[in-house]
């Protein structure tokens, strides 16, 4: 799927669609979000009161692990720790914190730059343990640069709002007056004649 | 008739400028130096422009007639929500006060979506206070013309409506509507959204000389910059204020930016050398604006005379 290959803002108000089209622009421009998603339908009607906005999210950067990041071997015989020798120092700080997390403040040590000691009595387990752990996931920045970009397109007023969100999908229905099953059924619609494009 | 002008030069030798509009009896309204620019609001006899042009001529400075100088105009924006940054409605606030108005940005509390629009009592009163409301509405007709009127059908002062469609006529209540300025998500700086800008300050230009039309049926008992003039020489403390203008002329009066609790009496005894005092000739009030006051000048009905 190519960045933005569908873009479609529609409304029964064409003036109005041309205007919202370039302020959904904007939005997704300055929240760089225009490579996130692949296609991306928006529909208003004033008059219902209704805005529906469906998109479906490019497949984007898995999550990082520590594996992808250091090196892990379990200390020398007689000292119970394992080492984490960091090769990629990208995401140090979120590692640091995710470790303090997990095996306390206390048991974490950074000697130097580059490494990183975890006391426990079992080094063994926890350097089978530790190499799965999740440290950072791009995904998760994105759902919320994503959440961002709804509420700054949605109108100001349509505060009644049903979502649904999936890891490729993004479905969002937002009026003033209480939520119609029709508009819901509406939106699942669009997105399955995303999907078939 | 005073016409309203600015004044664009260099520093040097912009105190002749000001000597000469005083002499010719018109009034400086406000100052701004800008390193080595200076920018003057100033009104300036009609008959005497000639004289005004000359000089201007003799210092390479530019004056250009600023119909907005000397009026109060408040922008409304349904809601300055800052994750709808950035606001086209603060560059319809700054554009205004290039053709010399003072402008007031505020948004609504409770202003968005269309049902559940509203707008307050105290700022219906807020907007009451000034010459002319500008409302920057959105991009759709249907919220335009049917609903979105409940904010500004019972103002007192004229309403100008912006919104994204071109209507043939402006929506119910509203004294004018201007197309092309709906809800934008960047600055303001493309050719038609300029030229938006240019037909609203034209517009708004066009409802305050009717306004000023209506007044000069029944003239106010003294003219606003003297009533300014005169302030600045009897009460000193407003030459203190720290306020790019302590003083905001209005159509019908002024803004002080002093507070009221502590200079109304000092304000409202000054006395002109015709022999009234402020009193008299007109009434001076609590602003909606923080603890400011604002001078509301008699017409001649009420008065009996004109200073």
């Amino acid at each position: 799927m190519e960045p933005l290959e569908v873009f479609r803002v529609e409304s029964p108000d064409k003036t109005g669609a041309e205007a919202y089209e370039s302020v959904s622009r904007d939005v997704l421009s300055d929240l760089e979000l225009t490579t996130t998603l692949g296609r991306l339908w928006i529909y208003i009607d004033p008059a219902e009161p209704v805005f529906i906005f469906c998109t479906l999210i490019r497949s984007g950067l898995p999550p990082v692990c520590v594996r992808d990041m250091a090196e892990i071997e379990v200390g020398a015989p007689g000292v119970d720790e394992v080492n984490i020798n960091i090769f990629n120092e990208e995401y140090v700080p979120q590692l640091l914190s995710t470790l303090r997390i997990k095996y306390g403040r206390e048991n974490i040590e950074q000697p130097d730059r580059k490494t990183m000691t975890i006391a426990t009595k079992d080094p063994s387990e926890v350097a089978k343990e530790v190499a799965d752990v999740i440290i950072a996931d791009p995904r998760r920045e994105i759902e919320s640069r994503l959440a961002d970009a709804l509420l700054r397109i949605t109108p100001e007023g349509f505060r009644v709002r049903h979502h649904i969100s999936t890891e490729s999908e993004m479905l969002f229905v937002a009026s003033e007056d209480p939520i119609k099953p029709e508009w819901i059924k509406k939106a699942e619609d669009m997105i399955s004649e995303l999907k078939e494009d | 008739m005073l016409e309203p002008i600015i004044y664009e030069g260099g520093v040097f030798k912009h105190n002749l400028v000001t000597e000469l509009v005083e002499d010719l009896g018109g009034y400086i309204i406000q100052t701004n130096f800008m390193q080595t620019e200076v920018r003057i609001q100033l009104l300036c006899p009609h008959e005497d422009m000639s004289m005004l042009e000359d000089l201007a001529k003799e210092l390479r400075a530019k004056i250009t007639r600023a119909p907005l100088t000397g009026t109060d105009i408040i922008v409304i924006a349904p809601t300055l929500a800052y994750h709808h940054l950035p606001h086209h409605a603060c560059d319809v606030a700054e554009y205004m006060r290039r053709f010399g108005a003072n402008t007031t940005l505020i948004g609504l509390a409770r202003g968005v979506g269309r049902r559940i629009a509203q707008i307050s009592a105290k700022e219906r009163a807020l907007a009451d206070e000034h010459d002319l409301a500008i409302f920057t509405f959105g991009n759709f007709e249907d919220c335009l013309t049917k609903e979105k009127y409940v904010l500004y059908k019972d103002l007192e002062v004229p309403s100008i409506i912006t919104g994204t469609p071109e209507l043939i006529k402006a929506p119910a209540y509203a004294k004018a509507y201007v197309g092309g300025l709906g809800r934008i998500a960047h600055r303001l700086k493309g050719e038609n959204e300029l030229a938006a800008l240019d037909k609203l300050a034209e517009v708004a230009g066009e409802c305050l000389d009717e306004e000023r039309l209506d007044i000069a049926k029944d003239p106010l008992t003294i003219q606003p910059a003297r009533l300014m003039s005169e302030l600045k020489e009897q009460v000193p403390a407003i030459n203190k204020s720290l306020s790019p203008a302590p003083i905001t002329l209005q159509l019908k009066g002024a803004r002080i930016k002093l507070p009221y609790r502590e200079y109304k009496e000092a304000i409202e005894n000054m006395t002109f050398e015709e022999g009234t005092t402020l009193k008299e000739i007109a009434d001076v009030l609590p602003s909606y604006v923080r603890d400011y006051l604002v001078i509301r000048i008699l017409p001649k009905s009420v008065t009996g005379f004109v200073m």
